[in-house]
């Protein structure tokens, strides 16, 4: 009779894992379950920009450029 | 049926090698002196304690822990091994009582020493339950506290020559620290991969209770784990102490976390199970290349800094995605 009482969101909410059996980590990454790949690519495309104008800074800066 | 090379996938593994092999030929190219013998000399000598300290982070990490003491137990580590092993004629020796003894007595007694710290996380994570990241912020802050302690806040050096040949010598053209990573790099290869030690801490990584209703005595073997970290922090901070002509209580301060990060770099997850020693050395090497272009291209310590700090989220961002990808 369980079965039957069973919704499409009931079930796809038992694919999740138990929050208590998971490391602090997996708890983190659980939470962007929901998030598209395609904004976690953005966000390292972000990132790596960061790091290649950071740099760039950085050796402005040592040569008093800026 | 032939396998097709998924170009993205291989880019989402790989990311930060190429972009730091990217950034090492603008180096190359663009400064005097980078692609020399003495700049690789250089590198091997930072990489080779990162590594054998990596090498312990990464048991840890494969079985979804972390610890956070490594830098302050490789710091104390290198105060134990300044304390046993200075100069007998060194005015301003700590232990003036002490006979001279030989660098490998000491280097015993040092691991002996760093493994009961080891134990205690282990027994504290695996028994209590507390998490690795908890248990090991609060051994960081006890052991950094025991440093200051035994040193009196004191910078320690005058060391006897053979300890300081340890870090300086060479076989051949091969330094000796190269050597000794070599054969740390070599002994958990196969810790890894033909032991069952390696076997249980792979099931652990990746579920610690199907791994228990197996059979595998995950108590034992986090604590096992913990012990051999612990013991690779004191062969670690052994070869620091030698390799600086010195130690102190900010000897290995910071050290914890290049591990972590050089073990993300190189695959090893951060959510457990994943992780080889080929890539912990690849991890380490990337870190410390990043470091040394950085500093090729005369960029302000600060900003180094920063950079280091967004590899870092750059390997974890990685990491996060693969785990989605899988998903």
């Amino acid at each position: 009779m369980d079965e039957e009482k069973r919704t499409p969101e009931t079930n796809a909410a038992d694919t999740r894992p138990d929050r208590s059996q998971l490391n602090a980590f997996e708890n983190f990454y659980e939470k962007f379950r929901k998030v598209p790949l395609k904004y976690i690519d953005i966000f390292i495309g972000v990132c790596v920009a960061a790091l290649v104008i950071v740099v760039l800074v950085g050796i402005l800066k040592s040569k008093g450029i800026l | 049926m032939e396998k097709k090379f998924d170009f993205k996938k291989f880019l989402s593994n790989n990311a930060i090698i190429i972009l730091i092999i990217l950034l090492a030929l603008f180096v190359g190219c663009t400064t005097q002196n980078f692609f020399t013998e003495k700049n690789a000399k250089n590198l091997l000598l930072n990489v080779a304690p990162r590594f054998i300290i990596a090498c312990g982070v990464s048991g840890c990490l494969i079985t979804k822990g972390t610890d956070l003491s490594a830098g302050r137990q490789v710091g104390l580590a290198a105060c134990f091994s300044a304390m046993l092993l200075q100069s007998v004629d060194y005015s301003a020796r700590m232990l003036p009582w002490l006979p001279d003894i030989p660098w490998p007595v000491a280097l015993l007694i040092v691991m002996a020493v760093m493994a009961c710290f080891g134990a205690i996380n282990g027994c504290i994570i695996a028994f209590l339950k507390v998490p690795p990241f908890i248990a090991t912020l609060g051994m960081q802050t006890i052991v950094y506290g025991l440093c200051s302690v035994i040193t009196n806040n004191q910078p320690m050096g005058g060391y006897k020559q053979s300890y300081l040949t340890v870090a300086s010598g060479t076989l051949g053209p091969i330094p000796f620290l190269a050597i000794f990573a070599l054969i740390v790099g070599t002994f958990f290869w196969f810790l890894y991969n033909k032991t069952r030690h390696g076997k249980y801490m792979y099931a652990i990584g990746g579920n610690e209770n199907a791994a228990q209703v197996a059979g595998v005595n995950v108590t034992a073997s986090l604590i096992r784990i913990y012990i051999l970290a612990s013991c690779m922090y004191a062969l670690g901070g052994f070869l620091v102490g030698a390799k600086a002509g010195g130690a102190s209580t900010n000897t290995g301060n910071g050290y914890e976390l290049e591990a972590i990060a050089a073990c993300t770099i190189g695959g090893v997850s951060t959510n457990g199970g994943v992780g080889k020693v080929s890539g912990v050395l690849v991890g380490v090497l990337v870190f410390e290349v990043l470091k040394i272009c950085l500093q090729f291209l005369g960029v302000d310590p600060a900003y180094t800094y920063i950079a280091q700090g967004l590899v870092i989220v750059i390997a974890v961002a990685l990491d996060l995605r693969k785990y989605l990808a899988k998903k």
